[in-house]
């Protein structure tokens, strides 16, 4: 894995989720995205790249980026990462083959931990 | 040529073939008017008459029919008056024969001018239960003797018989017609019932549309709202999860006032919510009044 990409138009999200990947020992580049857009810009096919993303955005929601990065022929993985508790958001996004996860507000630091030893992005 | 009326034999079997084929044509009418068609052909050679007024007691009723040479009249709707020698015949039942004859309604039925010497006979008669009074006037040109008296029984027989089946085809027949007015009502009331049940089911699924509708919409706003909400507070939850890897410095610069500017947003999120929901609340209220 080369980088992890966390996309939330929420600063201070993004502070909190790079601080917890800090703690529990991340090494590979961490860059933050308020704007989908400009993160959709960023991703590139030639990088393995891990995504955090929200779903509620005003730039372009989450749905819209997931379908952006559908037509990709190998799309990065992502992890959805919102404050919705909603079940129907939760069925919508189990439709994407490269969305592995989903995950509720707040980001707790032990989920971030298996997070991590799942998708093998620390060397512990 | 033999002189009939000498052989009373000949005369009761001359009499009594006029009677049969009477009796026989009457049975066969189907109106008032055929039966006054049957009696002026036929009724003159059984006996002599001027007019018969027939009484026939209906329930609680009396029906009224006279028979002239050429008619039949008749009082279906109890309008007319019994005559006074009729009133004292079905209290009594002693049977008139007089001259004093009540002159105004024989003139409204018959030209009196050609009488020569009226006499009235009268007599009350029961016939199957009914009680019938006969008045039959008759003058020294047509006269009227006891003997005819078997024949006209008869005849009267007949009459009765016939004016009661007439009289019950006809209140059938007003039955029936009223029944099928009252039908006729009912099918126009249960036209109009289900036009009016239509309309209100119509009116019904538009508000249930509607109110389906509205449900939907504050459905709709109560989540978007509740995760408006949730959002600046997850990041509240988030920010204390790093509490521990702070020192107090660090607490105090970095993440107290994230936490201040996350809490003051959520607020800002909350006074919206209570001012949308105030307005719509009233809205609503406007809307029930």
């Amino acid at each position: 894995m080369n980088s992890i990409i966390l996309v939330d138009d929420q600063s201070i999200t993004n502070f909190i989720t790079r601080k917890l990947l800090e703690i529990e020992g991340v090494e590979i580049p961490v860059e933050d995205f308020t704007n989908p857009i400009e993160a959709l810009a960023h991703v590139n096919e030639n990088e393995e790249m891990f995504i955090l993303l929200d779903l509620n955005m005003p730039e372009m929601s989450g749905w819209e980026f997931l379908e952006h990065l559908n037509t990709n022929k190998f799309p990065p993985k992502v992890v959805i990462l919102t404050s919705s508790t909603s079940e129907l958001d939760q069925e919508r996004a189990k439709k994407y083959s490269f969305v592995l996860d989903y995950l509720i507000k707040p980001l707790k630091q032990q989920v971030v931990a298996e997070l991590l030893r799942k998708y093998c992005l620390v060397n512990k | 040529m033999q002189d009939i009326s000498k052989n009373s034999g000949q005369l009761y079997r001359i009499t009594y073939e006029a009677y049969s084929k009477f009796a026989n044509k009457i049975s066969r009418c189907k109106t008032l008017k055929e039966v006054g068609e049957v009696s002026k052909t036929h009724l003159k050679y059984l006996l002599n008459y001027h007019i018969i007024r027939l009484t026939v007691e209906q329930g609680k009723k009396h029906l009224l029919f006279s028979l002239t040479k050429n008619e039949v009249d008749y009082d279906f709707e109890e309008k007319s008056e019994m005559l006074p020698h009729e009133k004292e015949l079905l209290e009594k039942g002693i049977p008139v024969f007089t001259d004093k004859i009540p002159m105004k309604w024989l003139e409204s039925n018959i030209n009196t001018s050609l009488l020569e010497k009226p006499e009235m006979w009268a007599w009350l008669f029961n016939n199957n239960g009914r009680k019938v009074t006969v008045t039959l006037i008759s003058d020294k040109n047509k006269a009227f003797t006891v003997a005819d008296l078997e024949i006209l029984k008869l005849a009267v027989d007949c009459f009765e018989a016939k004016f009661h089946e007439i009289y019950l085809a006809r209140m059938l027949f007003k039955k029936n017609k009223s029944l099928e007015e009252a039908l006729a009502i009912i099918k126009s009331k249960n036209i109009e019932i289900q036009s009016i049940v239509k309309n209100q089911r119509h009116i019904i699924d538009e508000r249930t549309s509607e109110i389906v509708e509205k449900n939907k919409k504050l459905l709709h706003i109560s989540a978007l709202n509740a995760h408006n909400i949730r959002e600046p507070l997850t990041r509240i939850q988030g920010l204390i999860e790093l509490f521990p890897h702070y020192n107090n410095e660090g607490i105090r610069q970095e993440l107290i006032p994230k936490i201040k500017y996350s809490a003051e947003e959520m607020d800002k999120i909350l006074q919206a919510v209570i001012k949308m929901a105030t307005k719509e609340l009233r809205i609503l209220k406007i809307e029930s009044e």
